[in-house]
């Protein structure tokens, strides 16, 4: 492999199918300067869901594009575990969960119960905090500069925020329910 | 320097028709998939209503286009990006919403136990032998060490496994390129896109029916991702 070059930077920027706008100009990798308007053509669909063609692409048709971080300076951790967990009691300053690993050593696919003290989640999450709720929880090292920075373990407890139950959910669920108690035969 | 991660991102893309107001940061907020800190926090905001909804708020970027929507973190816990794809579309029926493609994908990078180990990699993933004639001078230049602007070697390399087993279309694809934030450390980036489209004849019954993917089986592609980055670098060993 070659020495990481000018060359080697390119790599992410390869077609998308979609042309940029023609008369982007850019100042340097990070930032961009005024651009025509956008010309979004319907007909230009385009077809690949790789994530590396986000950043040339999102910036199509910017009529005024701020500068943009580099990976290096954006908030970024190295993950070490994850756990999903749900509620399933919440009695005084705490609640109880059951959790099982979905990434790291030694934790993945393990499952065992845990006590929380409320205090540990963010208080725009407190709300959430219910019988049955989703959450995970993640420790990684956490840094803010990815080169020279300080790492620091830091553990992140999240309450997912997921789609709200419709009425034709429930009722779709009910068929199901439905359907299957029809099957079954008591002997 | 022994292998190590030294950060990943993870990110989902949905290709097809969507409804840009569901993406900015007052919407989210509204629609209770973002927090009152984190729609705050938004920066680096290109709104051009109707047709594009750019922001980042510490490790989360949305770039949403009409036919286009990418939602990144560069930081745990990753099944946040497929959450606020899901509950943006699900939680706002109203709006113009089909998803025609969608690819869950990660950039991981990785510093190596030297140049000449990550030189290893790529000589084994694209050996200077292959390229007809052209191979002489790649030998050639072979004389000048890893450390060496003159090195020749891998730029970026890409490797597709189309599948058909767990979906009607699509393909995995793996991404291997030097990384270029610091040329003084032996690091490579490892990127996939693990991708999932409609078939052709598609009729459109459940214009929704990709966002599956992202409600059920992110974590397992997360997890395949993370066998295949590891299965690539034990050739760097």
């Amino acid at each position: 492999m070659s020495p990481a070059s000018a060359t080697a930077l390119q790599w992410d920027d390869e077609p998308t199918g979609v042309p940029e706008a023609p008369a982007l100009h850019r100042l340097h990798g990070d930032s961009q300067a005024v651009a025509p308007a956008i010309t979004l053509d319907p007909d230009q669909q385009p077809t690949s869901t790789r994530e590396s063609e986000a950043s040339p692409r999102s910036s199509r048709g910017t009529l005024l594009a701020m500068s943009r971080k580099t990976v290096a300076q954006q908030a970024t951790a190295r993950p070490l575990a994850e756990w999903q967990g749900y509620v399933t009691k919440i009695e005084g300053d705490h609640l109880y969960a059951t959790m099982e690993g979905v990434f790291g050593a030694g934790v993945e696919g393990k499952r065992h119960d845990a006590v929380i003290p409320l205090s540990e989640v963010a208080p725009d999450d407190q709300r959430l905090v219910r019988d049955g709720a989703y959450f995970r929880l993640s420790v990684a090292y956490a840094t803010s500069q990815a080169i020279g920075g300080t790492f620091i373990r830091s553990s992140t407890l999240v309450f997912r925020r997921l789609p709200a139950y419709h009425a034709a959910d429930l009722e779709r669920a009910r068929d199901i329910a439905r359907e299957l108690l029809a099957g079954i035969r008591l002997e | 320097m022994p292998q190590q991660l030294q950060l990943k991102t993870a990110s989902i893309v949905a290709i097809g028709v969507f409804d840009v107001r569901f993406f900015t940061p007052t919407a989210l907020l509204k629609t209770d998939i973002l927090t009152l800190p984190e729609a705050t926090a938004a920066e680096g905001m290109t709104i051009i209503p109707g047709r594009v909804a750019n922001f980042e708020s510490g490790p989360l970027k949305v770039a949403a286009e009409q036919n286009r929507i990418h939602i990144e973190r560069t930081a745990p816990p990753y099944i946040k990006v497929a959450d606020i794809l899901s509950k943006a579309l699900r939680d706002n029926p109203g709006g113009p919403s089909k998803i025609a493609a969608l690819g869950v994908n990660t950039m991981s990078y990785w510093t190596v136990d030297s140049f000449e180990a990550r030189d290893r990699l790529g000589r084994q993933i694209a050996p200077l032998g292959a390229w007809g004639r052209w191979s002489e001078a790649l030998k050639a230049a072979d004389q000048f060490g890893p450390r060496d602007v003159r090195h020749p070697g891998v730029s970026v390399i890409t490797m597709r496994l189309p599948i058909r087993e767990d979906r009607s279309a699509g393909w995995i694809d793996v991404r291997v390129s030097p990384s270029p934030r610091d040329i003084t450390v032996p690091e490579l980036i490892i990127a996939t896109n693990d991708h999932y489209a409609l078939p052709d004849n598609d009729d459109g019954a459940d214009p929704l029916a990709l966002l599956a993917i992202a409600e059920t089986r992110f974590d397992a592609c997360m997890k395949r991702a993370d066998d295949i980055v590891e299965s690539v670098l034990e050739q760097a060993k």
